[in-house]
């Protein structure tokens, strides 16, 4: 009955007294507690040795309580140089400070009033180069797991006090603080207060990873899309919130969520806003050409070879049966087998070090492929559509986004398998209106082509000059619509004036 | 006289164009040219453009209707006839849409078992495509909009491969222009109206727009567009086909596709079937819509379970349908109280309107002045 | 809610249309040409040819597999090759249908339109008239080297219409044709030489669904410059200088027609005038090119050849009752009272017939 237990702890019973948060503390090997005699009065001193930085103990703490002339523990309190530090009664209070690194200091009488001092350990890593979403041009810096570097990561980037931050304690076991970051008075008043009123009323007992929010926060958790961003890079955050979106990080997680999002933004990457916009234009035409063959080239393959030979052209007509007169599968076995086997290469390259991962994949590219088409298991034409549809997937920019790209492609071959070019156009249609039905954060996901939103279709499919984008998204509803004056911004000039 | 519909329920006015066109264009386009042609010879593309014509004065005359009501069909129903009779002809009308909608389902489950599968069981399709159908329109109007709207959008794709039978244009087929009689063209306007059925459901689903007194002119942009690729399919046809020979082929579009060569495609009908998925999707989705949307205002009742027996009598019926003969006789039928229900009835309703109106208005000053 | 029902429409999918009768690639016999004979007994036999590809075979090796049926209709007859084929029969990918002589002379109107109410026959499979009754020794013909009969015919026809010899037909414009009451369809004609290789000897005409007459392959020529417009063909012409025979050759060719209908007098008259351009490709007279006109006399000459030819071909459509021309539908597209027994009978044996040519040469090869 882990519930109950849990309602117990949390709670707590009003008659708890301190003597019985420290008792609880004692059963832990790693609490550490002794004496502290000053002439008038004995203080004890406790914390939890793996918590807290005993270099900063010694340096900055044990030296100010000996030197300090305080007779009661507020005076005491004030000589130490600490920047977190408090007097409190609560035992609750204690509790919590205290499994975060804080050193609990007491008369030995232990009167009500108990003081707690700030030394966590600060055992994070440092900033470092994005490994899962990389970009060729651009900041380089991701974010790691120490929420406040991470807030002070976006900080930098929007220097503004209307950039707040609200904070939540959420999971019942990890008591992990999240924060939701926004811009007042840009962001949309409603989607602000979807996303907390979500956030708050969560019901897990442990937050694992930001991620994991982002999907009990989803509108609709039955759907494999995503519907709410997940990146590693700040500059990608700020440049959400300054559009007007919301998005929130967890302390422990290396990535931030944001929302509310559209299927097509989850096809753009940081990097079109770094290239000039013909470039970024024409790459992202590619990737949703990617997407749209990933998604549907092998189950056309199949479909065409079950039933609908008759579309073939004549000149590959040959070559296709001659690829196909000794495999004893019928096609969809054959393309089951070879997505398979790329799904299994992509998983262990996944789990295995970087440069394990990367023989996994050469192995299993050159030597399974050729092997399979050798042993007359495969035709060849199957093995360069399934390898470029996979290919294919790897284009999307947003992790969650390639997975579930992938994975819908079953259902298409399994339909393609069936009925044909009617079941592949029958399961794009029921994907359709799957995409019509879903909401991100209550806005539509299908924006701008369902809601049709001509405005935005200029940062959508396309990537227009900047001096185009003078209005922010419109599915957002920003309070402020306007990024800037779009008239100032496009007079022009005479010649040689 | 109503509560109106949430804001959040509403759809834009120019949506009006993708809805009246959407609903238009279906599984009637694939075949409308033989039996329009039987009658108006070359000259058929003149009946398509007058069919076009009156669908634009029928449009105008539900404007009228509509704007006077301000409501739907069930509430100029209740307007002009009271309550109880009003009732029972709005059940008749969701009646016709529940069949309109199986018609369609039906010839185009025909179009695959033909073209594609012979041996694809009717009841299989059926029952799949009321799962389907039940997952569109519980997603309610803005979701049946949104397929809607996709189904324009998409299948526009497949209009220019029209154009490319073109390279077998006989153009002088058509001449001399106006052979026929008008009898005979205003019996071939008449055969093609099962092909521009659909607009009447503008009738219910009007309160659902946003600034609904506006979306006249998208109403008529989308008949237009409607009207226009119709002639110019009907052109295309009779430059393609011989007359003899257009009256042999049953889905003359179709077999329009089927000349079309592409370097990577050999044939290309399977493909346009395939497509047309998208294209007839909207129709039952709109109908169904508009069906159990109807019976919702009419019994009070839940718009879940009206739908939910829409799809049952939608299934059944096109179950119990097994034969070529039987489903265009169905289609016939249907095709026949369309034609009666959108441009018979709905004049005669704006003229009982006025009459109405009138009265009341008499009526009124009368109390008012005793 | 979503995705469930999603799913479990897939399901539902699977179980409830998992016994579709699949058609995959290497498991049907796809008929790449087809033959059509008059069989004494039974009154249709079928020669198919399709490509198999033998079991043991190490390298991926094509062959040719042929069938023969005979049977009293077209689908019956499908349904006894069958019977003698390894792998079901399906004609989706056929390319050409053909019929002997004797076969045509009775009338294809039957066979085709049973190809052409089958869906998975496409709309633009070629037609061919063999000459002889025995159109399926064609598509046994050996041809060596692994090349295909199924193959090799088509292209061979295909070919020749490309380069505007022959005028292009198939199966929709032979139906458009015939099921058109002022045109009748012709088709191209296959020959076999001594040597059994086949060849294109010229078109073959007909009067409704029966086989007529036939062109060789410079009427044919004419016939498909008063028919359409031609492109980048080359055709070789007699010309005379001086009493001098000679032979040009033309390429380049490209040409227009236009054809005019005057009814003003008591008989309609038909003009058709070409106009012609090309360029010298070879040429085995003596005169200098480089004289103006010389050229001017070429062209007089050629021009003179075929409307002459011309005019001879029309006479010669109308007295056997045949318009693979056209004409009706010209005629019909300018009266408000058509009607096709009084052309059939009295207006078009009673219709004179003109034809115009303007030939240009451009220019006469790169060297002098």
């Amino acid at each position: 009955m882990l519930g109950k237990w849990l309602m117990k702890q949390l709670v707590g019973n009003r008659k708890e007294t301190l003597q019985d948060a420290v008792q609880l503390f004692q059963k832990s090997s790693d609490f550490v507690m002794y004496d502290l005699n000053k002439e008038k009065n004995t203080y004890k001193i406790a914390y939890f040795q793996t918590l807290i930085d005993s270099n900063r103990l010694q340096r900055d703490v044990l030296p100010y309580i000996n030197r300090s002339i305080g007779e009661t523990l507020e005076q005491l309190i004030d000589d130490i140089p600490v920047q977190g530090k408090e007097l409190t009664k609560a035992p609750k209070n204690v509790r919590e400070k205290m499994m975060q690194g804080f050193v609990l200091i007491y008369d030995k009488q232990l009167r009500s009033q108990c003081a707690l001092v700030e030394v966590a350990m600060d055992s994070g890593r440092d900033v470092a180069p994005s490994e899962n979403e990389f970009t060729v041009t651009g900041p380089q810096e991701a974010f790691i797991e120490a929420i406040d570097t991470n807030i002070n990561l976006i900080r930098k980037r929007l220097p503004l006090p209307q950039m707040q931050v609200k904070e939540l304690k959420l999971g019942k076991l990890t008591q992990t603080r999240v924060s939701i970051l926004y811009i007042e008075g840009i962001v949309d008043k409603d989607n602000l207060r979807t996303v907390e009123q979500r956030l708050q009323d969560i019901e897990f007992d442990q937050v694992i990873d930001s991620s994991s929010l982002a999907q009990m926060i989803s509108d609709n958790q039955m759907s494999i899309f995503p519907q709410l961003i997940n990146t590693q890079r700040p500059e990608r955050v700020a440049a959400a919130i300054a559009e007007g979106k919301v998005a929130f990080l967890a302390d422990g997680s290396p990535e931030a969520v944001f929302g509310p999002t559209t299927l097509v933004e989850f096809f753009s990457s940081l990097e079109d806003y770094y290239m000039p916009w013909q470039v970024s234009t024409s790459v992202r035409l590619l990737r949703f050409l990617a997407v749209a063959f990933s998604v549907l080239a092998t189950p056309i393959y199949v479909a065409v070879l079950t039933f609908h030979y008759e579309l073939i052209p004549r000149d590959l007509l040959s070559t296709i049966i001659a690829s196909r007169s000794n495999i004893p599968f019928p096609p969809i076995l054959e393309a089951i087998f070879l997505e398979l086997t790329i799904e299994l290469l992509r998983e262990a390259g996944a789990r295995l070090p970087t440069k394990v991962g990367q023989t996994i994949g050469i192995v299993g590219g050159i030597v399974i492929g050729q092997a399979s088409v050798e042993a007359g298991l495969t035709s060849n034409i199957l093995l360069i559509i399934v390898a470029l549809a996979a290919l294919a997937s790897f284009t999307t920019p947003v992790y969650q986004m390639g997975n579930t790209i992938r994975l819908i492609r079953f259902p298409f071959l399994l339909a393609a398998a069936f009925l044909g070019g009617v079941g592949v156009a029958f399961c794009s249609l029921i994907t359709m209106v799957h995409l019509l039905n879903l909401k991100s954060l209550g806005r539509p996901y299908f924006e701008p082509i369902f809601p049709p939103r001509i405005k935005d279709w200029k940062d959508a499919f396309v990537r227009l000059p900047f001096n185009w984008m003078s209005s922010r998204p419109v599915y957002l509803r920003p309070r402020d619509k306007g990024r800037f004056n779009f008239n100032r911004a496009s007079k022009k000039h005479d010649i040689d004036e | 006289m109503e509560q109106p519909i949430k804001e959040k329920y509403l759809v834009s006015g120019f949506l009006t164009l993708f809805l009246i066109n959407g609903m238009q264009v279906g599984v009637g386009v694939l075949s409308f040219q033989r039996s329009v042609v039987k009658t108006a010879g070359y000259d058929a593309w003149i009946s398509v453009l007058v069919a076009g014509m009156v669908v634009h004065l029928i449009i105008a005359c539900m404007y009228i209707l509509l704007k006077r009501a301000n409501g739907d069909w069930v509430s100029i129903h209740q307007q002009i006839f009271g309550k109880w009779i009003g009732n029972a002809l709005s059940f008749i009308i969701c009646i016709y849409f529940i069949l309109l909608a199986t018609t369609v389902l039906r010839a185009y489950i025909e179009i695959v078992q033909v073209w594609m599968f012979p041996d694809l069981p009717t009841w299989s399709m059926a029952i799949v495509a009321a799962i389907f159908f039940y997952y569109v329109v519980a997603g309610g109007f803005r979701t049946v909009v949104g397929i809607t709207f996709l189904g324009v959008i998409i299948p526009v794709a497949l209009v220019p491969i029209l154009l490319l039978p073109l390279e077998f244009a006989n153009f002088i087929n058509m001449l001399p222009i106006w052979k026929h009689s008008l009898a005979e063209l205003a019996i071939g306007a008449k055969e093609t109206t099962l092909s521009f059925l659909g607009f009447e459901l503008l009738l219910l689903y009007y309160p659902f727009l946003k600034k609904k007194e506006l979306t006249q002119k998208w109403a008529h942009i989308g008949a237009l567009l409607t009207t226009l690729s119709y002639t110019i399919l009907m052109i295309v046809s009779l430059a393609f086909y011989s007359e003899e020979q257009l009256n042999r082929t049953i889905w003359a579009t179709l077999t329009l596709y089927k000349v079309v060569q592409l370097p990577f495609l050999e044939r290309f009908e399977y493909i346009g079937i395939s497509m047309w998925m998208f294209l007839i999707a909207p129709n039952i989705a709109l109908a169904l819509w508009g069906a159990s949307r109807c019976a919702k205002r009419i019994f009070q009742m839940s718009q879940r379970i009206a739908l939910l027996v829409s799809l049952g009598i939608m299934a059944l019926v096109s179950i119990f349908l097994p034969t070529r003969q039987e489903v265009s006789l169905f289609s016939d039928w249907i095709g026949e109280i369309g034609f009666y229900i959108a441009f018979v009835y709905v004049p005669i309703l704006v003229l009982l309107q006025t009459i109405v109106l009138k009265l009341r208005r008499g009526k009124r000053e009368q109390t008012t002045s005793m | 809610m979503n995705r469930r029902l999603a799913c479990s429409i897939i399901l539902m999918l699977l179980f409830l249309t998992g016994c579709l009768e699949t058609r995959i690639v290497d498991e049907v016999s796809m008929i790449r040409a087809a033959a059509f004979d008059f069989d004494q007994e039974r009154g249709l036999k079928i020669t198919v040819s399709f490509p198999t590809f033998p079991e043991e075979a190490q390298q991926e090796e094509l062959k040719q597999g042929i069938i023969q049926a005979t049977g009293e209709t077209t689908k019956g007859t499908r349904i006894e090759l069958n019977k003698k084929s390894q792998k079901p029969i399906r004609f989706g990918q056929t390319r050409l249908l053909m019929f002997s002589q004797e076969l045509a002379e009775q009338g294809i109107e039957r066979t085709v339109n049973a190809m052409y109410r089958d869906p998975s026959v496409g709309n633009r499979i070629l037609l061919a008239i063999a000459e002889g009754n025995d159109a399926g020794s064609y598509i046994e013909t050996d041809l060596g080297d692994g090349e295909l009969a199924g193959v090799h015919l088509p292209e061979l026809i295909e070919q020749n219409q490309d380069t505007s010899i022959l005028p292009p037909t198939n199966m929709h414009e032979f139906l458009f044709s015939l099921y058109n009451d002022g045109r009748d369809p012709y088709l191209p004609m296959l020959g076999k030489s001594s040597e059994e290789h086949v060849s294109i000897i010229g078109t073959a005409l007909f009067s409704g669904e029966t086989y007529h007459s036939y062109l060789n392959l410079d009427d044919s020529f004419i016939l498909k410059m008063m028919l359409d417009t031609t492109r980048q063909a080359i055709q070789q012409f007699e010309v005379e200088y001086e009493g001098e025979q000679s032979y040009v050759v033309l390429e380049k060719l490209h040409s227009d027609v236009r054809r005019n209908l005057n009814k003003s007098g008591s008989v309609p008259v038909f003009t058709i005038d070409i106009t012609m351009d090309g360029a010298i490709e070879d040429y085995d007279g003596k005169m200098n090119l480089d004289q103006v006109n010389i050229i001017e006399k070429m062209e007089q000459s050629i021009e003179d050849l075929i409307s002459t030819r011309g005019e001879e071909l029309l006479v010669q459509f109308q007295q056997g009752g045949i318009d693979p021309l056209g004409l009706g539908e010209k005629y019909r597209s300018t009266t408000r009272n058509w009607d096709s027994e009084e052309w059939q009978n009295t207006l078009y044996p009673s219709s004179e017939f003109q034809v115009h040519v303007d030939v240009k040469i451009i220019q006469s090869g790169a060297v002098e």
